[in-house]
């Protein structure tokens, strides 16, 4: 993935000084600047955990508005842009949980309801269409474990579940992107990345 | 096709990126505009909070004086006063008359009778009472030590 596309490189970028301190003191343009610099890779990370364009749209705005009425507690300990993809995250993960069907606390349940990989595999024409097959919990899970490199512990805390849980489900759902891209002309199989617990 | 092993995010390279969603172009001047429609609804409210804060103040401090001139034992000094006359009355057979004393008890209470009969509110019968209550208290402590007052 080449830094230009990859969300988090959007969040990587350094933000001046003088730009921080304006928009603590509440500054319109200094708010507008900070949009410029991390809307785009707000937007593709809810993206890829929402998985719909127009919920990740509203997330955007939900997380602006959260940021603007936060930055004051900003206290510069880590860069600025891993604090809002941070505050990004959490938001993500709060709409899904206030969007939550009971029935994806269960791994097994959360899968039991998704249609075959072999009726969908011709849709999957980029990254979004193959992680919107996914269950939403499951694409959370996904993006964040493989794609941001949260741990499986961090992942539990944030979904308030154990971490055999989100192991679980990670599997479950590597294996669905593994039948579904082995669907796919690009034939191939899905694995963790390696090296994390 | 031989099978090949993909770490996801090797299948996420090969794929097209997700590039065609993008952010409506007006999102940034409707997000500043929420924020300072919400920066109005707060200045409004704590302009209101402030409003009625200043207003429960300014209620205070009417109704405090109202409550303590309310809450004066009026008919304290009433009834001190009449509970003084009785005993002034017992040792009257045994003093002498004061003059000074006497004229002063009935310029209070002929002040007292025009106030009630005008209806005079409590603030203005409280002070008579008062007055009327001390100046008996000082005439009893006169004449249990047997001098004259000549001053009030």
């Amino acid at each position: 993935m080449n830094a230009a596309s990859d969300p988090a490189a959007g969040f990587a970028r350094e933000v001046e000084a003088m730009i921080l301190a304006r928009a603590q003191r509440g500054d319109m343009q200094a708010f507008a600047e900070l949009y410029r610099y991390f809307g785009r890779a707000c937007f593709q990370l809810a993206l890829r955990i929402l998985g719909q364009r127009q919920h990740a749209e509203d997330m955007v705005h939900e997380i602006f508005l959260k940021m603007m009425d936060t930055i004051k507690s900003y206290r510069g300990d880590a860069p600025f842009g891993a604090w809002l993809k941070r505050l990004t995250v959490n938001a993500c993960i709060d709409q899904l949980r206030r969007t939550r069907h009971p029935a994806e606390d269960d791994a097994e349940l959360a899968f039991a309801t998704a249609q075959s990989a072999d009726a969908e595999a011709a849709d999957i024409v980029d990254t979004g269409a193959l992680l919107a097959r996914l269950p939403p919990r499951a694409r959370a899970v996904v993006v964040l474990h493989e794609l941001e490199g949260y741990t499986h512990t961090e992942l539990a805390g944030l979904f308030q579940q154990s971490e055999s849980y989100s192991k679980s489900v990670l599997a479950r759902a590597l294996k669905r992107l593994n039948a579904l891209v082995s669907a796919t002309p690009m034939s191939a199989q899905v694995l963790p990345w390696p090296n994390k617990n | 096709m031989a099978e090949q092993e993909l770490t996801l995010h090797e299948i996420v390279q090969r794929l097209p990126h997700a590039e065609t969603a993008q952010m409506g172009a007006d999102l940034w001047p409707r997000i500043a505009a929420a924020h300072l429609q919400r920066l109005r609804r707060r200045r409004v409210r704590r302009l209101a909070g402030f409003g009625l804060a200043a207003a429960a103040v300014v209620a205070v401090a009417l109704a405090v004086p109202a409550w303590l001139v309310k809450s004066a034992p009026a008919v304290d000094w009433q009834a001190r006063a009449q509970a003084l006359e009785v005993q002034l009355d017992a040792m009257a057979a045994r003093s002498d008359n004061n003059g000074v004393v006497d004229a002063e008890l009935a310029r209070i209470d002929a002040a007292l009778q025009s106030a009630y009969d005008r209806g005079a509110a409590k603030n203005e019968l409280v002070p008579l009472w008062k007055q009327r209550s001390d100046l008996l208290g000082a005439l009893l402590t006169a004449r249990q030590q047997q001098v004259t007052l000549t001053r009030i």
